[in-house]
């Protein structure tokens, strides 16, 4: 889909799951936090962020809820589901896996 | 998360709160960084990014994604639904043949009943432009019409400027000789150009033109498809080849299809087949006219034509062409749709929809009952994990099943009995003859198979579901209170409709009753009627003709099987009408204004012996008196004479086509009683004239010494030795000729009666089931009732009368319900009126005592009931115990 730019496949959902693993939360606290750890570098336009929460709810790995959030208003949050913890350990373990196989080889001499 | 259904308009309003709330938080954010409220609304959209789209991915997400969910929702498991549904059918064969049955009957009957409404009031005008089709009439008094004269239908069609098409067309029967039997055609004298305007397309040659109908052209003729292939073999060369109409020879210069046939088999131009189309003269002075027709230009109204059409009528009479003038009158086809025919059609399938209703209650209390009875086993089947939803699309896969199995073979029997209906009934009613199943009565065959599905099917298993969640578990009775009340509802409802088509049978019933009864004015029994036509060429003049008829008269009189034999212009069912009125001589020269229609029939001596029609007073005519001689009929003596005694009194005949002709005076000698021209009809005045033997048109009245069939085949071999082209279709028995002008009547009340008989039987059978169940949930009751000294007699009779009280509420529903709609049939009775205390007392009567009757049997298990044993048992015998 072409909102979501320049983020590598995969990254955003990967990026989702991690943001929500410690607690339920909502979009804006999602975009905040992707934002706060990658320093702004992955989520350039934060809408992005949404049919990216949607098709991982149709998906089942995380589910939403519609609660009251800290400045007192109605906000839908996302949790992870017993699934979307599963795809969190795996992917992170395939990520970090991939990641330093390529840091690895662009670090590499001739 | 829930997955309710939300819809595209649940879901956009969820999305859009969620990112309102993004947006919302975002600003707050930027405010407090110190931006003005305005810049930090900006500053929070450019970070968010398009929001609409955004908004439209996440709810077309959800969308798809519940859609999905529905359809794999809905037939996930339809397989085993069909196979858990064949398996108790097959447990109950007779049950499912007898549901199945009714759904045939009762979808078949609808889409029989709707298609004859389609084909004759729905879509009368089969062409193009149809909708703008006048015939137009003359009105020289209030309801009574007139065909205008040929010169002022010449004048309009040459000044008119409303008519996208003007001209004449006579329709005629004609007698076809030279090919076979001798036959009667329907033949349509036209002008040429109408056919095309009537959508007519020849398949092989062409239309008529208008060359052919110029002075001197030579005869032509158009022949229809079917006396092609009829009578002239569907030779291929059939163009050139030349057919005997009346003695003429007319060449044929082509055919063409059926689908003309249904303008002129039920519409406002005439009845009846036409075979063969001829050229009516283009000429001025020409005589032959027929009914005056025209397409009106679009956009222009009935009454510009009517004030285009006055105008030039009054023109007319200034230039002295015209010697009245009287108002226009233009009708349309659109007449039809409320035709008797149409009221007809109407009835006929209001009843027939409301046996497939009372059909579908039944079905579905039967579904019911037997859910009810299946309650053990859908608590096991949610027990071990199935869905509400899934007890429902068993129980709806059921009545699915039997009403879609039910609905196509109704359509079949509709597809195959509907051409069977119309040929059979043709004869009798030619707008019958042209109906014919299309697209827009499979639709509605659809429309009520679904609706039968879903009152017999999916409503019951909805309710037996809810049921079934709710009683879950509980080990008590099997029947519940709610189970008891909808069973009342649906007998009620049953019982009324019942009630409505009783009334509605019984009315029709005894109307015909009334017509059969009534004294037609002459006897019919043993008479032939031969009506001919002698054909121009062949008897050129009157003396020839009267000579022709007088060998005819010998033949008959010297026959052994024959009475009496008589010749008139017209037959007594059918007497000619004459538009004037009868004037006493001394009352000549006051003003007249009153003309109306009479009867008036040309009869010889012998005719009021030959129909067995008493003279009352007076004596019969004289064919030889100074002054011709005139038997009028009771009513006309009234109409005429006032008070005054008729016999001796002469008088004249005054007509306003003619109102300067001087008086042609004939004395009264005789009065009879009224004859009813067509029963239905009021008979108006009649007068019998002396025949001047010699007309073209005669008939012969002959009375049978024995039986009419019998002698009827001597007659016509005595008639042959005569003249061979005598056609066989110009013989009728007068008894099925009254009998057939009451065939609409007839067909109704028998209509009528076989739906009200099945109604009845569906209600009893209904009233049976309900007391059925009601009976087994009080089988414990009982037995706790019957162990404190309850006598058996007096419980079954309370038993009888808690099962009537719907019935009784019911009937009392049904009798208003068939008072209101009684009134609707009004113009359809004879004789009665639509609130006969008689039929509104019989039909509750006829229902309440079979309902009882089926009362009694299911409540009789109470007399054997054994407390003991019951109570110990649990008490949960099955209905069927």
């Amino acid at each position: 889909m072409g909102i979501e730019g320049r983020i590598l496949r995969g990254t955003l959902s990967l990026l989702i799951l991690r943001a929500v693993q410690a607690g339920p939360r909502h979009g804006y606290a999602i975009a905040e936090w992707i934002d706060d750890v990658t320093d702004g570098e992955v989520l350039v336009e934060e809408g992005t962020l949404y049919p990216a929460l949607h098709r991982m709810a149709r998906d089942g790995l995380l589910e939403a809820e519609w609660g009251l959030s800290e400045a007192r208003r109605r906000a839908k949050y996302y949790r992870l589901t017993p699934a979307g913890r599963r795809t969190l350990e795996t992917e992170r373990d395939e990520w970090q896996r991939y990641s330093r196989a390529m840091a690895k080889a662009l670090a590499a001499g001739e | 998360m829930r997955w309710g259904r939300k819809g595209r308009k649940g879901w956009r309003d969820e999305v859009d709160e969620e990112l309102a709330f993004h947006l919302e938080m975002r600003r707050r954010s930027l405010q407090e960084q110190g931006l003005s409220e305005e810049a930090a609304d900006r500053e929070a959209r450019r970070r968010f990014g398009p929001v609409r789209p955004i908004r439209d991915a996440c709810v077309e997400v959800n969308r798809r994604e519940e859609v999905r969910r529905m359809w794999s929702g809905m037939w996930s498991g339809t397989g085993l639904d069909v196979r858990v549904a064949l398996r108790q059918f097959a447990r109950r064969p007779g049950y499912v043949a007898v549901v199945i049955a009714t759904f045939a009957l009762a979808v078949g009957g609808n889409t029989a009943a709707f298609s004859l409404l389609n084909s004759i009031v729905l879509q009368p005008t089969p062409f193009e432009g149809g909708d703008r089709l006048v015939r137009m009439w003359l009105e020289p008094q209030e309801g009574i019409l007139v065909t205008p004269s040929s010169e002022l239908s010449t004048r309009w069609r040459e000044r008119a400027r409303i008519f996208d098409e003007f001209g004449t067309l006579g329709i005629a029967p004609r007698l076809l000789t030279g090919r076979g039997d001798p036959e009667t055609l329907g033949t349509a004298t036209a002008t040429p150009s109408l056919l095309e305007a009537f959508g007519m397309r020849p398949f092989a040659g062409r239309l008529l033109g208008a060359s052919d109908a110029r002075a001197g052209a030579a005869p032509v003729a158009v022949i229809s498809e079917r006396l092609w292939t009829t009578r002239l073999d569907g030779a291929s060369d059939v163009i050139g080849q030349g057919i005997d109409l009346d003695g003429e020879t007319h060449t044929v210069v082509g055919v063409v299809g059926p689908e003309i046939r249904r303008l002129f088999a039920s519409s406002a131009l005439g009845r009846g087949d036409v075979d063969a189309w001829l050229p009516a003269p283009d000429d001025r002075d020409a005589t032959a006219s027929g009914t005056v027709i025209g397409i009106l230009r679009e956009g222009v109204t009935r009454e510009q034509a009517v004030a285009e059409l006055e105008a030039i009528a009054a023109q007319a009479v200034e230039d002295g062409d015209l010697e009245v003038e009287w108002p226009v009158r233009l009708s349309t086809q659109e007449a039809l749709a409320t035709s008797p025919l149409a009221r007809t059609l109407w009835v006929v399938f209001a009843c027939v929809g409301m046996v497939l209703l009372i059909a579908c209650l039944n079905i579905g209390g039967v579904q019911i009952a037997r859910g009810i009875e299946r309650g053990g086993e859908f608590e096991l089947r949610s027990a071990i994990g199935a869905s509400r939803a899934g007890l429902v699309r068993q129980l709806a896969t059921e009545g699915l099943l039997l009403s879609g199995v039910g609905a196509l073979i109704g359509v079949a029997l509709a597809y195959w009995g509907v051409p069977m209906l119309g040929s059979t009934l043709g004869a009798e009613l030619p707008e019958l003859r042209t109906v014919h199943l299309d697209l827009r009565v499979l639709v509605f065959a659809l429309v009520a198979t679904a609706g039968a599905s879903f009152v017999s099917g999916i409503a019951p298993g909805i309710l037996i579901s809810r049921r079934a969640g709710r009683v879950s578990g509980a080990r008590t009775s099997t029947v519940g209170r709610g189970d008891v009340r909808l069973g009342r509802l649906l007998v009620g409802g049953e019982v009324a409709l019942t009630i409505v088509l009783l009334v509605a049978a019984g009315l029709f019933l005894t109307s015909y009753r009334h017509l059969r009864n009534v004294d037609p004015g002459f006897d019919p029994g043993r008479l032939i009627v031969l009506s001919l036509s002698a054909d121009s060429v062949r008897y050129p003049t009157a003396p020839e003709r009267a000579a022709f008829y007088a060998s005819l008269r010998e033949r008959f009189q010297g026959l052994p099987a024959v009475g009496a034999v008589s010749l008139a212009t017209g037959s007594p069912d059918r007497l000619p009408g004459y538009y004037g009125v009868l004037v006493p001589e001394d009352r000549w020269s006051e003003p007249r204004e009153d003309a109306s229609v009479l009867r008036a029939n040309w009869v010889d001596p012998g005719y009021f012996r030959a129909i067995g029609a008493p003279i009352v007073e007076g004596r019969e005519p004289v064919l030889d008196a100074p002054e011709p001689e005139v038997v009028i009929s009771r009513s006309a003596a009234r109409v005429y004479f006032g008070e005054d005694a008729p016999l001796g009194r002469r008088f004249a005949l005054w007509t306003p086509f003619a109102a300067d002709n001087p008086p042609e005076w004939r004395r009264v000698v005789g009065i009879t009683e009224s004859v009813r021209p067509e029963i239905v009809e009021d008979p108006g005045p009649q007068i019998y004239l002396s025949l001047d033997s010699g007309e073209e048109r005669a008939t012969f009245l002959v009375r049978a010494v024995g039986s009419p069939s019998d002698a009827l085949p001597a007659l016509r071999e005595a008639a042959w030795a005569i003249d061979d082209r005598i056609p066989v279709d110009a013989w009728s028995l007068m008894a099925e000729r009254v009998q057939s002008s009451i065939i609409r009547q007839s067909i109704t009340a028998k209509l009528t009666a076989a739906f009200g008989a099945i109604a009845l039987l569906i209600a009893i059978v209904g009233v049976y089931g309900a007391v059925l169940l009601d009976s087994d949930r009080r089988v414990r009751e009982n037995a706790i009732r019957l162990a404190l000294g309850a006598r058996p007699a007096e419980l079954r009779r309370r038993m009888i009368w808690t099962s009537m009280a719907p019935v009784m509420v019911g009937l009392a529903g049904g009798l208003i319900g068939a008072g209101l709609a009684a009134g609707a049939l009004t113009s359809l009775l004879w004789g009665i009126s639509p609130r006969e205390p008689m039929v509104f007392l019989l039909a509750p009567a006829v229902l309440g005592l079979t309902s009882w009757a089926a009362a009694l049997a299911p409540t009789r298990q109470v007399l054997r009931l054994d407390p003991a044993r019951t109570l110990t048992e649990g008490g949960t015998a099955g209905p069927s115990g």
